[in-house]
């Protein structure tokens, strides 16, 4: 027995070895954020000092894995985690089933705070342990129960959990397993159960409206969970829906429920004077009307709502007018007093200070704007406005009895951070969540407002990312040797420049540009930085992020961005190189159908303009070959849906000024296709003539049109990475001699499934639309990803008849090459050779392979500088693992293991296997996961070996440096510089002073 | 006995007196054979090579010490047999390289196909001494310049056969692929076509 012991604690010794190897990688290369998501609601323990937090997630569906779809629609998911008060960081997170949508009760057990109870899907129960985040059991009250269940909380220090459904009211209790005490059902149709809400522990009432919203019942359970009695009370005018207030502040403290009925009509319904007065059975209803608690001269005012009831039952009306007024309800007498009446008779002002905002449609303008809230924190009201001041900053008005105190809230501003969507305080903690997601912390100390952290959660939806290159410390000088020595200008051009720019020098008469350089060399100082990753997010906020460590550069909020719509595009206008980089994000906007290109700046995040869209946008693109001499900035087009569903859509080319409208014909080489997924069909269009000369319009010409039919689906679409470089045009085969690659860089490809379920994967050529091959499966489900590179598509799908994951190569390779052209056309199957048979031109070959390793969620493709590096396939699986696979083993000429040449063994072909198995230290995530993995992307970094991978998905960020070939430009960490230095120095001394020794000898021997 | 003992021997009438005793003791037969013997030792050596080398001095002083021979034997047999003599020993030295044909083939099969640095001196110096050898020709034919019916025929056997000995380490070369004789070898020479189009797409 003891040697079975001893064996089993040597092999746990390795399993712990092997963790150990792992933990001791991560962070060295890579970051991640762990996200929480949209702030929800959130509680608060004072005994360690931490909140825990309900934030809502939102998951993309995706249809099209393409980076350029827009056809993503979200369902929510919910996240709970312990976040410390003083600090924002995360303790634990529990991420809850995806399929959950619906969230309705988060409760501490007031008996022991180290636990606390679930109600989510309107079903299930959660149980979990507060300190770090471990679920003890779970319940699902389908099981005993029709209909939805809506609230729930812990009754007795037992643990005993009564839960509210539609149909009954379930008491159950947990001692290993879940007993169900008692579940009232109501079939009777006596008491309509519906909305029943907790009021209070001890005497377990619950309340339920009925005729019309009039009749509030009171019931309450005697000790074996059974219903005793049920009191009524009639309203005095029937509930508005959703205008239930209960005071939640503290449990103990449930004294008053107030209940708006009517626009001027209140219901106080106090509890207290139930208790007191123990002879009277019923809780008593007290009617107020506002006009009885108004001043004579505003008689025709309405309550616009009710808010923020203290624990001294204060409360706050919000009138129609935007007056607010804090008013007690005294317990005792029953009457209502208004201690505090707020005048906001300006409260909707537009903050903004630029046009730009304005002409943007801001949303500050709709209703549906907050723009002061009051507060009451622990007996303090706060009030949070934004009415004063520039920049649309916020400012918090602290009341304390009777001192009125104005604190800017330094870190947010309507600018930066949108609107207020929530205020939580606690304890003197003041939460403030953000229409961009993110959650600023403050801390009341007295009267002195102190900004303790923030959390940027807008990162938990990434739209799309791009990754540029941080200036060098010497591209000031770079980029002015660019500006002098511009081919596209005339000798004489170029000559007055280099006098102007010398004379510049030697007067300073150059400012702007000085300072413009300065700014640079100052921004460039900073080596820390190497690249930003610019991200765009579903809140509309766009993040330059700091490729090192993940740490947020700069931010620009784009206030009437039409989250709905999933779209926020990236392009990189103007690459580092010169002066200053810039740009594009183009977006759709609240109004539709307009969009706004916006021109940013990436290195500060700073605006440089914008130009709005006034059609549907059907595309954009940024032509990487043609720059506009004047500004260096990529000439860009888009398409419009003008004149609307018009055959051919109108093209605009920007930037449009003199020397880019001579040149107009050189868009001529573009073509574009749009998708059409409700069609399933592919339109093809070329540039046919210049339409508007003043504006830059040119018509197109619709080329082609492919249509995949009525029951098939496109399901995704593939092209060519932009940011592939392309080293070798051919194979080295094991004879020595040369495969071909056919690198068609227009190629795309297609995949369709049918309802027979038979996945179709279609390589089209976008110029002719010609469709070059296609292959078919059979079985298949409709998750789908396609990734191209050189010559090769791969694609991953899962096979629902034997449940396998597979993932298939297609290799193109061209039979007969012309070496000496140094262009390549379109593919056309008629005109390049003679016979017009596809078997002439090309190879194509195509295998498949099984994965083991789980489903794949995302196929990318690793990027390096140069291409040299062998090309990696990153594998992003479901499970939130990727994983880099070099490409030799998704290869389609794998030869069968039967059939191996020696040329196949010298080119070094790995024989075909179905299965594909990897060992685990492959995975670059180590044994950490990115939750809800849904994108990689990758670029080059300036070591040829390296390639940077950025993945995300919802919630998570990670970002990794990786190396597909070995790092074999770096040296290794344990490279030792000093003892290098030392024994060549060494060698160096002894070398001399062997020589001096040698000559010496030689003059002695010969005066011998 | 050497070359340079014969030399001497030659020249010690006038400048060395211990020599001088040693000839009062040969008999005339005895410095015949030593002359046969000196002329045969007086033909160049194969490995030797170079117009300043001590051999071709010592084949010229044999030459014109040729008289003193002459006086004892027939002169013109005497020199037809040196003809032959040379001839012969031209033809040797011409086709001296064949026999490192094979040990060269052989080594070089040996040595395998890594390359590596015990490899490469192998094949370095197996290309760079038929090369030389070449290049050198001229100069090591030079003491045969009087055979002129076969001196061409001589230098070209020569020159073939280190031609052949080239080959076979050229063989090496290219079955160890140092050769750029392949199409795979002018890949990097190969242009990335561009593309004279580009198209773009999106999802509606």
């Amino acid at each position: 027995m003891n040697k079975i012991l001893s064996v089993f604690y040597i092999f746990s010794l390795f399993v712990f070895l092997v963790f150990g190897i792992y933990e001791e990688e991560i962070g060295k290369r890579d970051w991640s954020i762990r996200n929480i998501g949209q702030y929800e609601n959130s509680l608060y323990f004072p005994y360690d000092d931490t909140i825990l937090v309900h934030s809502k997630l939102l998951n993309k569906i995706e249809n099209i894995e393409d980076t350029s779809s827009s056809t993503t629609s979200t369902t929510t998911s919910h996240v709970i985690s312990l976040l410390d008060s003083s600090s924002g960081n995360q303790r634990w997170r529990q991420l809850l089933p995806l399929q959950e949508h619906t969230f309705q009760t988060l409760t501490f057990n007031s008996f022991d705070n180290d636990y606390f109870l679930t109600l989510t899907n309107n079903k299930m129960i959660r149980y979990w342990n507060r300190n770090n985040g471990e679920l003890l059991w779970s319940y699902d009250t389908s099981l005993v129960v029709e209909g939805n269940c809506n609230v729930a909380d812990i009754m007795s220090k037992d643990g005993i959990i009564r839960i509210l459904c539609d149909q009954a009211i379930l008491f159950i209790k947990r001692e290993k397993q879940v007993i169900v005490l008692s579940n009232i059902n109501s079939n009777n149709n006596d008491y309509d159960y519906s909305e029943l809400r907790s009021l209070n522990l001890e005497n377990v009432y619950s309340i339920s409206k009925k005729d019309g919203g009039k009749e509030i019942n009171f019931i309450e359970f005697d000790k074996n969970f059974k219903i005793s009695t049920i009191k009524k009370q009639k309203l005095s005018n029937p509930i508005q829906s959703n205008q239930l207030k209960i005071n939640e502040n503290h449990i103990f403290n449930r004294q008053i429920l107030v209940i708006l009925t009517t626009p001027s009509n209140l219901d106080i319904i106090n509890f207290n004077n139930n208790k007191n007065n123990n002879n009277e059975n019923s809780p008593k209803i007290f009617n107020t009307n506002l006009n009885k608690i108004l001043i004579e001269n505003k008689q025709n005012l309405e309550i616009q709502s009710i808010s923020s009831i203290s624990n001294n039952n204060q409360f706050i009306i919000i009138l129609s007018n935007g007056d607010h007024l804090l008013v007690e309800f005294n317990i005792e007498n029953n009457t209502l007093e208004i201690i505090k009446s707020i005048k906001r008779t300006n409260i909707i002002k537009t903050s903004s200070s630029s046009t730009s905002n304005m002409m943007r449609g801001d949303k500050s303008s709709s209703p549906s704007s907050m723009s002061l809230s009051i507060y009451l924190i622990s007996g303090n009201e706060i009030v949070v406005d934004n009415e004063n001041k520039n920049e649309g900053e916020y400012f918090i008005e602290v009341v304390n009895g009777g001192l009125i105190g104005s604190e800017k809230l330094s870190t947010i501003s309507k600018k930066s951070n949108g609107l207020i969507e929530r205020v939580d305080s606690f304890n003197g903690y003041i939460l403030i969540s953000m229409s961009d997601w993110s959650i600023h912390m403050f801390k009341l100390n007295g009267a002195v407002l102190e900004s303790l952290w923030s959390r940027e959660e807008a990162l938990s939806f990434i739209l799309s990312t791009e990754i540029i290159d941080y200036p060098l410390p010497d591209i000031s000088k770079l980029a002015q040797l660019q500006y002098e020595f511009n081919e596209t200008d005339g000798f004489f051009t170029h000559f007055s420049k280099r006098i102007t720019t010398q004379l510049g020098e030697i007067f300073g008469l150059n400012k702007q540009q000085q300072k413009q350089q300065q700014q640079l060399k100052d921004i460039a100082e900073n080596e820390q930085i190497k690249k930003i990753i610019i991200v765009t997010t579903k809140s509309g906020k766009v993040f330059g992020l700091n490729s090192k460590d993940g740490k947020v550069l700069w931010s620009i909020f784009y206030l009437n961005f039409n989250g709905e719509s999933n779209v926020m595009r990236v392009y990189i206008t103007k690459k580092t190189v010169y002066e200053s980089p810039e740009v594009a994000i183009i977006f759709p906007l609240n109004e539709k159908p307009k969009s706004l290109i916006s021109f940013i700046n990436p290195l500060d995040g700073k605006e440089r303009n914008f130009r709005i869209i006034n059609h549907k946008l059907l595309h954009t693109n940024v032509l990487s070959q043609w720059s506009d001499p004047v500004s260096h900035a990529q000439m860009m087009y888009w398409v419009i849906n003008y004149p609307l569903d018009h055959p051919s859509p109108m093209v605009t080319l920007y930037p449009w000024n003199e020397q880019t409208r001579k040149q107009w014909s050189r868009l001529k080489q573009n073509y574009f296709y749009l998708v059409d997924v409700d069609q399933s069909q592919i339109k093809g269009y070329g540039i046919e003539s210049l339409a508007d000369g003043k504006h830059g319009g040119i018509k197109s010409i619709p080329t082609w049109n492919i249509k995949f039919g009525g029951t098939t689906k496109i399901i995704g679409t593939g092209s060519m990475n932009v940011h592939e470089v392309i080293q070798s045009p051919a194979i080295i085969m094991g004879n020595r001699d040369l495969l071909p690659k056919y690198i068609n860089r227009n190629m795309i490809s297609i995949a369709t499934l049918d309802d027979q379920s038979v996945l179709t994967i279609t390589l089209i050529d976008s110029i002719t639309g010609e469709i070059i091959k296609s292959f078919k499966h059979q079985h298949a489900s409709n998750k789908i990803s396609l990734v191209q590179t050189e010559n090769s598509v791969v694609y991953s799908h899962f096979d629902t008849m034997s449940q396998t994951q597979l993932i298939s190569s297609i290799d193109i390779f061209e039979r007969n090459i012309d070496w000496n052209t140094e262009t390549v056309s379109s593919f056309n199957s008629t005109t390049a050779t003679s016979s017009g048979q596809l078997s002439d031109q090309l190879i194509i070959k195509q295998k498949s392979f099984v994965f083991t390793h789980g489903l794949i969620k995302t196929l990318s493709l690793s990027i390096t500088d140069k291409g040299i590096t062998s090309k990696h396939i990153l594998v992003g699986f479901a499970n939130g693992q990727i994983l880099p696979i070099d490409k030799k083993f998704i290869n389609a000429r794998r030869p069968y293991p039967n059939e191996v040449t020696p040329n196949d063994a010298e080119e070094q072909l790995i024989p075909y296997k179905p299965m594909l198995q990897f060992p685990p230290w492959f995975f670059t995530t180590y044994n950490s996961t990115v939750f809800g993995l849904t994108t990689i992307t990758s670029t080059g970094t300036d070591l040829e070996s390296t390639s940077l991978v950025f993945a995300y998905g919802q919630p998570d960020v990670f970002c990794i440096l990786i190396t597909p070939s070995l790092p074999y430009d770096i040296l290794s960490d344990q490279f030792n510089h000093i003892s290098l230095i030392v024994t060549s120095v060494t060698l160096l001394i002894l070398a001399f002073i062997a020589k001096n020794y040698k000559n010496s000898l030689l003059l002695s021997k010969k005066w011998k | 006995m050497t070359n340079f003992k014969n030399n001497n021997n030659v020249e010690s009438n006038v400048y060395s007196r211990k020599w001088t005793l040693d000839i009062s003791e040969t008999t005339n037969s005895q410095q015949q054979q030593q002359h046969q013997i000196k002329d045969k030792n007086n033909l160049p050596l194969p490995l030797t090579s170079g117009s300043e080398s001590p051999i071709s001095t010592s084949s010229s002083s044999s030459s014109s010490s040729q008289p003193q021979v002459a006086s004892q034997q027939p002169q013109q047999l005497t020199a037809k047999q040196q003809m032959d003599l040379k001839v012969k020993k031209g033809w040797e030295l011409a086709k001296s390289p064949a026999k490192n044909i094979f040990m060269t083939g052989f080594f070089l099969w040996m040595i395998g196909n890594g390359i590596n640095i015990f490899t490469m001196p192998v094949i370095i110096y197996a290309v760079i001494n038929p090369v030389k050898a070449i290049f050198q020709t001229n100069s090591m034919f030079s003491r045969f310049n009087d055979c002129k019916s076969d001196i061409i025929q001589m230098k070209l056997t020569f020159v073939v056969i280190q031609l052949a000995l080239l080959s076979v380490t050229l063989y090496k070369c290219s079955s160890m692929g140092l050769l750029p004789i392949t199409p795979s070898d002018w890949i990097s020479s190969l242009p990335i076509k561009k593309a004279v189009e580009y198209s773009s797409g999106s999802s509606l």
